[in-house]
């Protein structure tokens, strides 16, 4: 089947997105799959990271969710050691209407407001709520160990 | 090179109508003006030191205040000493010999003595601090300690000619920029609306106007609102642009026109002069706003200067006064600019105001749901038959309910009409489709994939949000 007209758009409308810190791009020749980097929100400790993940739209796209993941190993309760995200829009309250863009979007919230209280990384989950600051600290080192940086994002580009 | 050339070369440059080059800052005079002040300052032994010295400033209260006293209508800088209740200058001062002599002399001889119950004076402050506020406005009416401060200090006046005159000349100045902007404000928006009745005849649908050129039309606002020539329309940077950047913007837009033969493919000769036009307004307003520029950089420059060469600090107190000026608040250039935007643009209806949010085509055809949400048909039959109950836009629960009934025959027509490519095209993608989909192909390949995509959600085991 050939890609619909929708995804066409809203690929060309995400290769003009500048200044949100939210960037996708069609990996190699298939145009339902792409390489996505989200900068940690401001005064979170995901602050100064650049996080990748993968994101696949399914055939029955809008009318199913993308499939997102992230790539970067990261410390948050709403997502697991495989870098699968708890968020209710990309499962039951999914709407046609989202797009990419809010999708990702919505992710960097997340980023910026963990939810203990609806955990997918049980572990994460627990130290958030025993001890925030520790388990934020633990965050911020992830960050660092392991997500790029936004300065090398900046010298790339 | 200097400013005062600049200035006149600017508006000698640029093709200003001749009252405007006779309504602008007088740049010069009011330079001269300046070192009159400083000469009438000096003459009463407060050279630029010496008034640094006793002049308040935002840390220190000092013995001589400068303020703007009424509105910007009518208003007066004043000059203000505060003495000794004996009329004597305050010894503790260290001031040059001439200074004291010169100030002494204009106490006796005849420095206006302020009234203290004009009321001026902050009734609760502390002696050292008993000077007038540098407020216009905030003066209480009659204070009730007036006669406990008399007994203790007076303010004198130091009359000034020069200075009042410099801020004269300067208002008068504003007075006629205000009247030149005026009048160009409504010569444009007539044009505005002249135009607009125009456009609308060329641009109507076929069915009334088989030379309809409103698909070039169309294009050319396209093209206009994604120039963003006044307004730069990325929401990071939603601001009146510089008439520089206007102007490169301008010519960008103007540039695309042409590359994409736009006005070869009008079919009314009219639509070619109309475009003109459309050209001139946007050519008027830049004109406007980039005489507004100068001459906002040569009220910035004089200012300074005569604060440089006083050191009275006009340029603190001053512009509280002009932010009240029309001029001077940029705002009759970005009000212009939006009458461009809600006269003309609205006239040719753009593809983007009319898309299905979930297939991002032309919504045909539209249906209306309960919630006032419009989607396509094809689109909607889908969320049925997945028994997705809630409206995508809002998630009122009120897919299910939608029948024939629901479809908005007005919009229906109106997207015919003013669409008739795109409608065409779209109804020939959604027969396509059905066809499709009568071969079941595609409904058996998605509930697959929906049943895949459920037992992922439930082996991850997350609960929502």
């Amino acid at each position: 089947m050939s890609l619909p007209k929708r995804i066409l758009k809203e690929t060309e409308r995400l290769r003009n997105e500048k200044d949100t810190g939210i960037k996708a791009t069609i990996h190699g020749d298939n145009l339902r799959y792409f390489d996505v980097e989200i900068n940690g929100p401001e005064g979170s400790p995901y602050e100064g990271g650049v996080f990748e993940l993968e994101l696949f739209l399914p055939e029955d796209y809008p009318m199913s969710p993308p499939k997102v993941r992230f790539l970067t190993k990261i410390y948050h309760p709403n997502i697991d050691r495989l870098g699968r995200i708890c968020l209710d829009i990309l499962k039951n309250n999914w709407s046609p209407a989202l797009q990419i863009r809010t999708v990702l979007l919505s992710i960097q919230a997340l980023l910026g407001a963990p939810n203990p209280d609806d955990p997918l990384a049980n572990d994460v989950a627990q130290k958030w709520k025993e001890d925030e600051n520790a388990a934020k600290a633990t965050a911020r080192q992830w960050t660092k160990e392991y997500a790029k940086k936004v300065s090398d994002q900046k010298e790339e580009a | 090179m200097k400013f005062g050339h600049t200035f006149q070369e600017a508006l000698a440059a640029d093709t200003y109508p001749p009252e405007w080059v006779a309504a602008a800052i007088r740049y010069r005079q009011l330079k001269k003006c300046i070192k009159k002040v400083q000469k009438e300052l000096v003459s009463l032994g407060l050279c630029g030191k010496t008034l640094q010295q006793l002049l308040d400033n935002g840390e220190r209260k000092g013995l001589i205040s400068y303020w703007f006293q009424g509105t910007l209508k009518e208003f007066a800088p004043m000059l203000v000493l505060t003495i000794d209740p004996d009329g004597g200058i305050p010894v503790d001062l260290e001031l040059q010999e001439d200074t004291r002599k010169a100030l002494e002399e204009l106490v006796k001889g005849g420095g206006k003595i302020i009234d203290i119950t004009d009321g001026f004076i902050d009734p609760n402050g502390s002696p050292r601090e008993e000077v007038p506020p540098p407020h216009p406005d905030d003066s209480p009416e009659g204070s009730d300690c007036a006669e406990e401060e008399e007994t203790k200090k007076s303010y004198v006046e130091i009359p000034l000619h020069a200075d009042v005159e410099f801020f004269r000349m300067l208002t008068s100045e504003l007075e006629s920029l205000d009247m030149i902007q005026a009048n160009e404000e409504k010569r444009l928006k007539a044009q505005v609306v002249a135009l607009g009745n125009m456009l609308s005849a060329v641009s109507m649908p076929k069915r009334f106007n088989p030379k309809s050129d409103i698909y070039a039309w169309r294009e050319i606002f396209r093209i206009y609102v994604e120039s963003g020539v006044f307004f730069s329309t990325s929401e990071a940077s939603e601001k009146v642009r510089s008439a520089d950047k206007a102007q490169e913007q301008l010519v960008a837009f103007g540039e695309k026109i042409q590359s994409l033969g736009l006005v070869k493919s009008f079919k009314n000769k009219e639509s070619t002069d109309l475009l003109e036009e459309f050209l001139n307004i946007n050519g008027g307003l830049l004109r406007l706003l980039r005489f507004q520029e100068i001459n906002k950089t040569a009220m910035r420059k004089i200012l300074k200067k005569f604060d440089k060469r006083t050191n009275l600090g006009a340029r603190q107190t001053f512009p509280t006064l002009l932010s009240a000026d029309p001029f001077f608040a940029n705002t009759i250039s970005k009000a212009l600019a939006f009458t461009i935007s809600n006269q003309l643009l609205p006239l040719i209806p753009q593809l983007d105001d009319y898309l299905c949010p979930i297939c991002s085509s032309i919504s045909i055809k539209p249906v209306r749901l309960s919630c006032s949400h419009v989607f396509c048909v094809r689109c909607l039959v889908k969320l049925q038959r997945e028994r997705k109950r809630f409206c995508p836009l809002c998630r009122g629960d009120v897919v299910m309910e939608a029948n024939a009934a629901n479809l908005d025959t007005a919009l229906y027509n109106f997207l015919l009409q003013y669409f008739p490519k795109e409608t065409r095209e779209k109804q020939l993608e959604n027969e396509a489709e059905v066809r499709e989909e009568q071969f079941g192909m595609v409904r058996r390949n998605i509930n697959e994939k929906r049943a895949q995509a459920q037992r992922d959600a439930q082996e991850m085991g997350c609960s929502i949000m």
